[in-house]
């Protein structure tokens, strides 16, 4: 009976032994990960943080080295970045095809595995060795994931002083994928960070070299025009052209063709920004080459048009041009599909009699039909573009020819090209000018 | 904006141009062109402006490139049910003078015959 007890007492002792020896097993392998993941969040530059991990997993498993092979999502290769031991550098560029060797095994199965003896097993792949000449005995393999993902594998080579692995190293090895995932994952993450403000920068810099050529571009555009003043026998102009963004195409033009003649010009391009603005400086060029003494206004306009159109061509211009005599303030003048020219008298806004013809560039060949009229001396002329009218408020409502034409007869005389668009920037208020503007005014004293 | 292409009789497509026809809208009304028209060999085209509420210069301009691809293919090209705000901007620029403009479905057909 007493044997019994004793039998069943010291059974009770093993068990408990065994136990608390289970238990401290436990204990130490909890600190081993805990000193781990406190260890490997020191760093998330790459080449130390693998060096780290190695050198880490290493030691807690008493082995003479192991490497970090990790996987390329693009090609579903494995490759070697770094490995510790006495061969760190000769294994650094090894590149391991999908599934090939122990690593490819792990890889492929997801599974931890215990090699007792590589060269028994037949997975095994002598690549690296034969690369690095050193000789691997046995091994333990685990795979690393984050959320379901495949980072790679961890490869421990070695037990120290001709030992063998236990499965519960395997288990160690395991249980610390997690906290090496982890590091990985900000390795990654702060890699990815790196790669966009890297490319950010490069972005702005490219940014700010298209602005700088924008801005020349805007300064030679602003170059072309004729000023914004002009005085010429008993005429008197001025003009202002605004673009919607660095260049436009928009313009306008005037300059003396002799003595008592002067040609002015209004024109808006089929387009904005930077093809609009090319074509309008062909038109700036065009129009003076194609002003000359003696001819027609409308001669003018179809010698322009055959200069600038082809049969494939969609680029055109609506253009009111006009040769004005400024000793007697006669006006010949021609219409190529403008928006509507005013003419204020005694109070009272009227539009400009017009053959309307077809904008400029549309097609070659077109006849363009000029008309004539005397100006008389109260008379105040305005040529707008159709950003004028069209300009939009944050409602999405347009200024509009009618509010142009109450706010032109409320102005003080002599109407100034600026105070019209300064009404127009009013009226549109915080909403974002989205076509060109140009405005040229003139009257005879 | 919004566009619907269909098929009418004797090889005829309506192109039909919805809201605002600007810089903005104006590459897919070439896209579609070009894909559901041009590469199709389709250059008998009549356009249902009905519900077209406005269009600048840039509208115009693919307008335009219809026109000048619809002459150059030998077919044919007609404008119908223009609103009085966008028949006016057509009359401003010009555009009137090189478009057969219509009121009605029946009439382009009937001038495309």
């Amino acid at each position: 009976m007493w044997a019994i007890v004793c039998g069943l007492l010291l059974l009770l002792c093993i068990g408990a032994c065994f136990l608390l020896w289970r238990l401290r097993r436990k204990l130490t392998m909890n600190e081993t990960i805990l000193a781990m993941s406190l260890q490997l969040s020191s760093t998330v530059e790459r080449r130390q943080l693998l060096a780290l991990i190695m050198e880490k997993t290493t030691a807690a498993l008493g082995a003479e080295g192991s490497s970090i092979i990790l996987m390329d999502h693009e090609s579903g290769d494995l490759y070697f970045e770094v490995a510790t031991g006495n061969s760190a550098e000769e294994v650094k560029k090894i590149r391991l095809p999908a599934g090939e060797g122990i690593a490819g095994w792990v890889q492929i199965n997801g599974k931890a595995l215990l090699v007792p003896d590589v060269s028994k097993d037949f997975r095994w792949s002598n690549k690296v060795q034969n690369k690095t000449e050193v000789v691997t005995r046995n091994m333990l393999c685990a795979p690393i994931f984050s959320n379901g993902t495949l980072l790679g594998v961890i490869q421990v080579i070695n037990k120290k002083n001709n030992g063998r692995f236990k499965a519960l190293e395997l288990e160690l090895l395991e249980q610390l994928s997690a906290p090496i995932a982890m590091s990985l994952e900000n390795m990654m993450l702060y890699e990815a960070l790196r790669h966009s403000m890297e490319s950010l920068q490069q972005t702005t810099a490219a940014k700010e070299k298209i602005l700088s050529e924008m801005r020349l571009a805007s300064q030679i555009q602003a170059s072309l025009l004729p000023g914004e003043q002009f005085q010429h026998g008993r005429l008197s102009l001025n003009a202002k052209l605004l673009p919607a963004r660095e260049v436009g195409g928009d313009f306008y033009h005037f300059f003396e063709l002799d003595d008592e003649h002067i040609v002015i010009c209004l024109g808006d391009v089929s387009d904005k920004g930077m093809p609009a603005a090319l074509f309008m400086s062909s038109l700036m060029i065009w129009i003076r080459a194609k002003a000359q003494k003696g001819l027609n206004v409308s001669d003018m306009v179809y010698a322009i048009n055959n200069e600038i159109s082809s049969d494939d061509s969609t680029m055109f211009a609506t253009l009111f041009i006009a040769i004005i005599n400024t000793r007697t303030g006669l006006m010949q003048y021609c219409d190529a599909g403008h928006c509507p020219v005013l003419l204020l008298q005694n109070g009272q806004a009227a539009t400009l009699d017009v053959h309307k013809g077809l904008p400029i560039g549309v097609m070659p060949h077109m006849t363009y039909e000029a008309l004539e009229m005397q100006l008389p001396a109260n008379t105040t002329v305005v040529i707008y573009s159709d950003g004028i009218t069209e300009a939009e408020c944050a409602l999405g409502q347009m200024y509009g020819a009618e509010r142009l034409e109450c706010h032109l007869l409320a102005l003080k005389e002599p109407v100034q090209a600026s105070a019209i668009i300064e009404d127009v920037q009013r009226y549109a208020g915080s909403f974002p000018q989205s076509d060109d503007i140009a405005v040229l005014v003139f009257s005879m004293n | 904006m919004d566009i619907q292409v269909m098929s009418l009789e004797k090889d005829i497509t309506e192109i039909q141009v919805n809201g605002r026809l600007d810089g903005i809208t104006m590459p897919e009304l070439e896209q579609r062109l070009e894909v559901d028209c041009f590469r199709e060999q389709k250059f008998r085209l009549a356009f249902n402006l009905e519900k077209l509420d406005y269009i600048s210069s840039a509208g115009l301009r693919v307008m335009l490139l219809a026109l000048k691809k619809t002459t150059a293919m030998k077919g044919k090209l007609v404008l119908f049910g223009l609103n009085s705000s966008v028949h006016e901007i057509f009359k401003l620029s010009g555009f009137s003078s090189i478009y057969t403009i219509v009121s009605t479905r029946e009439e382009a057909l009937a001038t495309m015959q």
